[in-house]
């Protein structure tokens, strides 16, 4: 009798780091429609970076709960962004949403307290407005916090920047924020028409199904010839 | 101000103990497929379509 086939994306025993942890960004955001222009926008900036994006919308293991999947990621990231724009009051119970902070604080928790890999950490804060942060988690201050006012153009800057930032001359040869704002848009617009030839709805499309689209987009857009 | 950014940097990418990102170099940028994704080549051949449509649309007109 065969062996029982191995899962397809085996993650290390707990404690261990993932091999791929230089390079690969936890996303720590809404995930909801209406939000979904700037998570795409910071999926693609990252891909554009050549970093790999990691967020809890990847595909389930039913048998882990929820937050058990956010410490694994967060442990398998060196990088993180976090947004916490949506901390607001909600219509329906009055109370805000508080799971960005709450992932925001398990990064900077493993950062602090973590082993020797996981104090490399570097995280990127997001909000709608600046300072807005300080009426709700003010102890968050000294971080790196940018304001997107709600634009993807402007989220897409400010990954390109903290990671130029961080990466100092590694990164010189990435496009300008601006330029990648420019690809996204373009590949926003392309990405109805690559969606109907795969037969899905473009707002449907999964994490990774995204991700690819926009791998594949990027290095066909960046090669030179006919195709761009 | 920026000389002092840029000390800054550079006194904190000597502390580093662990190397930076080689971001050009052969690791994966996405995650592995799993149940519901579609096939990889599948959407590598619908973007290089569009751009080769695209491409034969500009040279006709």
């Amino acid at each position: 009798m065969l062996p029982p086939p191995k899962p397809h994306n085996r993650r290390p025993p707990l404690g261990k780091t993932a091999a791929s942890y230089d390079t690969d960004v936890f996303i720590n955001c809404p995930f909801d429609e209406d939000y979904r222009p700037i998570r795409e926008a910071l999926t693609f900036a990252v891909l554009a970076c050549n970093l790999r994006p990691r967020c809890a919308l990847e595909a389930n293991n039913g048998a882990m709960t929820r937050i058990d999947k956010i410490v694994e990621l967060i442990r398998d990231c060196r990088w993180g962004i976090h947004d916490v724009s949506r901390t607001e009051i909600s219509e329906e119970h009055g109370l805000p949403r508080f799971n960005m902070p709450l992932e925001l604080g398990l990064f900077l928790g493993a950062h602090r307290f973590g082993r020797a890999e996981q104090r490399e950490k570097s995280c990127l804060v997001l909000d709608r407005e600046l300072f807005r942060y300080q009426r709700f988690i003010s102890d968050i201050a000294g971080q790196d916090i940018i304001a997107h006012a709600g634009r993807p153009d402007h989220a897409i800057e400010a990954v390109r920047n903290w990671l130029s930032d961080e990466l100092g001359h590694l990164a010189d040869d990435l496009d300008g924020g601006t330029a990648i704002a420019r690809q996204f848009a373009r590949f926003q617009a392309d990405l109805p028409d690559v969606s109907h030839r795969l037969n899905r709805d473009p707002s449907r499309l999964t994490f990774r199904d995204y991700c690819k689209a926009a791998e594949g987009w990027l290095a066909t857009d960046r090669t030179p010839g006919p195709a761009s | 101000m920026l000389k002092q950014v840029s000390k800054k940097a550079k006194t904190l990418a000597a502390k580093r103990r662990y190397p930076l990102p080689d971001l050009f170099g052969p690791h994966p940028r996405v995650i592995p497929r799993g149940e519901g994704d579609l096939p990889d080549e599948d959407i590598q051949r619908a973007i290089e379509d569009l751009f080769r449509e695209r491409a034969a649309a500009t040279q006709t007109s």
